[in-house]
């Protein structure tokens, strides 16, 4: 046996490094942050569906983050002027990144399943969609507070524009804004679900192939994730195999014998849900796994078998997201 | 609404009483409408003993009830016993062996080596054997330990080819499982990578509620790490005895119970969702890992006792049958009888096949420390440009093999790259590159 076969055909901007010696603010290091991944998911079949500099701001096409400084006016709340930006996928989604937030390093992250985003009645402050799904509502911190540390942000795009994913380290640890919003293999849902997405949103320490971690019940701005389905705003959760009453029972350290002990076991994610009226598994989302314990407590951004993997977290159990097979992954 | 492929043909053995008796003779009647059933149904008797007279002779001793339910205290004394052969040559050992009347023995021997002993109706012994019941020179209750008169009802399925039996027993005062849940039987073993000569195992669960005859418990449920005589089975993997249990998909912080008791809306809200086959994993030393798939065993609906659901439900027009109290697992039925395994009426219950295809997309990663990584410092610190002299694969020890999967279209260039890949165009197999500059060659061929 072997590493999965990666699923979708990824595109993995890596090791976009953010000095602190440049940007020597949080608000500097947040608005960068943002820019970058912007500037990654235009790079790759995401188009502009509009933008805010902080003062003009318009549902127009037109981006206006064409400066740090532009992606970097931070407001308070979602009705202040602000740096914002909206996106389109090919999925037809919106993805929208406002920088309201407390502090530099937190921002608003929301996805608009049908695409619907409209300036607000303000085009400076923060758009609005009917269906706005918010996954990050400023209350986690993205890149740390660390006043010493640069930011590595890695930015994964898939080759048709459905699938963005985002990881961002500091001082060798996983940072919590690991977000993203995705195409899914919805393949048991037999309801209407159009379009399959997802968006998620999990910290560092839900980054894990644990009940505690990305395998408990969903919780906003924490773990799990938000789907439209059939109309309804559903919560997501994600599980996987399990003996034992734990994930971590075959997620070990050890080598599995029996496969003839090549490695550790990877076993694919699958997502379910709670939500009243849309209960039920859901399917499997693409190219995420978990891995077993190989890295020492500490060491994350770990690359196996050839490359082709990642494991984010640093952790003894993480998960694992594609890699691309070359690239030495930098954390710090 | 869907449900799961039944992949044997089984025959049923439905609602056979257990009368009133004392707990010896009821322990006796178990083990002997099992070994009966067995041996109507491809099965050949290797020898047997009543208790006083043994031999492994072929011949089957148990004409009554009574010559069946000799009991003796350990493996050294005399007692009622039965050898059956499968069609994989396995044997499969019923002793009514014990400290307490409702105990029994029961173990298999993969190699089909079990010998009388030096006292014929002691115990028969096998190099191989591999005890299912308890550990110890006992048994276990097979029967439960509720005196008469307390009728039980035992059931059993055999498959057409004679490799695969299970037998279960229920309390009919409370339709709930008593006693010992038992079977051997062929596992689908395609997923793991040593050579398994013979794919069976032999599995032993407690049957009661608080039992390990569920797939809702983590700790001593099915999924539960394996505990001889009380949850999960045995095999022999290349000649090492290998404990096992079973695992399956779970959520919640380790919670196999959800949406076991809902008809989920996201696939239609037509029935309770049944999951497909569960995987046998073990945690012996030296044989870690995934053994296979069981077959013809999957979750159902759970549901807390005195509530809706009860050992006997069916699924699908009696197609489907649970056999183990609250529900929450899933076997065949013969698509006719009426379950009757207690007072509490067998219900029809909403099944609908929603389960993953656990693994079948299996991986195993070869996860290595940072030492071991080919790339230079896999966590890199502060190389930001990379490497400074080029990586080659050839500076990974022990590749032998570079796979390439088809895509189904030319990549696109990519800036200082050369890529490589593999398509199929017109029906021919190809190897392809393209340059930065966007130009493709093709580099090998298959076969015209």
């Amino acid at each position: 046996m072997a590493a999965p076969v990666q699923q979708r055909i990824w595109t993995i901007t890596p090791n976009q490094r953010i000095p602190i010696a440049t940007y020597t603010t949080l608000v500097l290091l947040g608005g960068r942050y943002l820019r970058l991944i912007a500037t990654t998911l235009l790079a790759n079949g995401y188009t502009c569906k509009g933008s805010c500099d902080g003062v003009t701001g318009a549902m127009d096409g037109v981006n206006r983050w064409t400066t740090d400084a532009n992606a970097s006016v931070q407001a308070a709340n979602t009705t202040t002027p602000v740096s914002w930006i909206v996106l389109t996928d090919g999925n037809g989604c919106n993805i929208l990144m406002s920088f309201v937030g407390a502090t530099g390093d937190i921002a608003r992250l929301a996805f608009s399943p049908s695409g619907v985003y409209v300036a607000a009645g303000t085009p400076s402050h923060t758009p609005t969609a009917t269906d706005e799904q918010v996954l990050n509502s400023s209350v986690a911190s993205l890149i740390t507070t660390s006043t010493v540390n640069d930011r590595v942000l890695h930015v994964w795009t898939d080759s048709e524009a459905k699938m963005m994913r985002v990881a961002c380290y500091a001082g060798g640890t996983l940072a919590n804004g690991n977000w993203g919003v995705e195409l899914v293999n919805a393949n048991r849902v037999t309801i209407t679900y159009s379009p399959a997405v997802w968006g998620f949103f999990f910290t560092a320490a839900n980054m894990l192939s644990t009940g505690s971690g990305m395998f408990q019940a969903f919780a906003a701005n924490s773990v799990g994730g938000y789907a439209r389905i059939n109309g309804t705003t559903t919560n997501i959760f994600a599980g996987a195999e399990g003996s034992g009453g734990t994930f971590a029972q075959f997620n070990s350290a050890t080598r599995l014998n029996l496969q003839k002990g090549v490695g550790q076991a990877m076993f694919p994610i699958v997502i379910g849900s709670t939500t009243a009226t849309r209960q039920g598994p859901i399917g499997y989302i693409y190219d995420w796994w978990t891995c077993g314990q190989g890295v020492a407590t500490g060491v994350g951004g770990v690359v196996f078998p050839g490359g082709e993997w990642i494991q984010l977290a640093d952790n003894a159990s993480g998960t694992a997201w594609p890699w691309d097979g070359s690239t030495p992954p930098q954390t710090t | 609404m869907g449900f799961p492929t039944i992949v044997r043909t089984w025959v049923i053995t439905a609602n056979n009483v257990i009368a009133d008796a004392t707990l010896a003779l009821q322990a006796g009647n178990y083990m002997r409408l099992a070994a009966d059933f067995l041996l109507a149904n491809g099965y050949t008797c290797a020898g047997s003993s009543d208790g006083v007279t043994a031999a492994m002779d072929g011949v089957n001793r148990w004409t009554t009830i009574a010559l069946a339910s000799v009991r003796g205290t350990n493996t050294t004394t005399p007692q009622s016993w039965m050898v059956v052969t499968d069609a994989n040559g396995c044997d499969l050992l019923l002793a009514h062996c014990g400290s307490a009347d409702s105990h029994g023995r029961f173990g298999c021997s993969l190699g089909g080596l079990y010998v009388a002993a030096a006292t014929a109706t002691h115990t028969p012994t096998a190099t191989d054997e591999l005890l299912l019941t308890a550990t110890g020179t006992g048994g276990q209750t097979i029967v439960g330990t509720n005196a008469a008169p307390a009728q039980r009802n035992m059931f059993g399925w055999v498959d057409s080819t004679a490799k695969n039996c299970r037998f279960v027993i229920t309390l009919n005062s409370t339709t709930q499982n008593i006693g010992t849940v038992f079977g051997l039987e062929e596992f689908d073993s395609s997923i793991q990578e040593l050579t398994i000569p013979l794919s069976v195992w032999g599995f032993c669960y407690t049957g009661p509620v608080a039992g390990g005859f569920n797939a809702i418990s983590g700790s001593a449920g099915i999924a539960a790490t394996s505990t001889q005589g009380s949850h999960g089975g045995r095999t022999r993997i290349n000649g090492v005895a290998t404990d096992m249990a079973m695992m399956q998909y779970s959520f919640l912080g380790g919670s196999y119970t959800t949406w076991m008791n809902v008809q989920t809306e996201l696939q239609g809200g037509v029935g309770y969702p049944i999951w497909d086959p569960f995987l046998l994993v073990s945690q012996t030393s030296g044989r870690f890992g995934i053994v296979g798939h069981v077959v013809d065993w999957w979750s159902s609906r759970y549901a807390a006792l005195g509530t809706t659901t009860t050992v006997g439900d069916t699924y699908n027009a009696k197609a489907f049958m649970v056999p183990g109290v609250n529900g929450s697992l899933l076997w065949p039925w013969d698509g006719v009888t009426t379950p009757v395994a207690g007072v509490q009426a067998s219900i029809a219950q909403s099944g609908n096949n929603t389960g993953f295809e656990n693994f079948e997309d299996p991986a195993f990663g070869s996860l290595t420390n940072a030492v071991s990584q080919y790339v230079p410092n896999p966590v890199s610190n502060v190389t930001p440009t990379g490497p400074a002299t080029p990586k080659s694969i050839n500076r990974r020890a022990g590749v032998d093999v570079i796979r390439l999967h088809d895509i189904s279209a030319d990549p696109a260039a990519e800036t200082g790259r050369t890529l490589m890949y593999s398509r199929v165009i017109g029906g021919q197999q190809a190897l392809f590159c393209v340059y930065a500059d966007g130009t493709v060659y093709q580099v090998g061929a298959g076969a015209a």
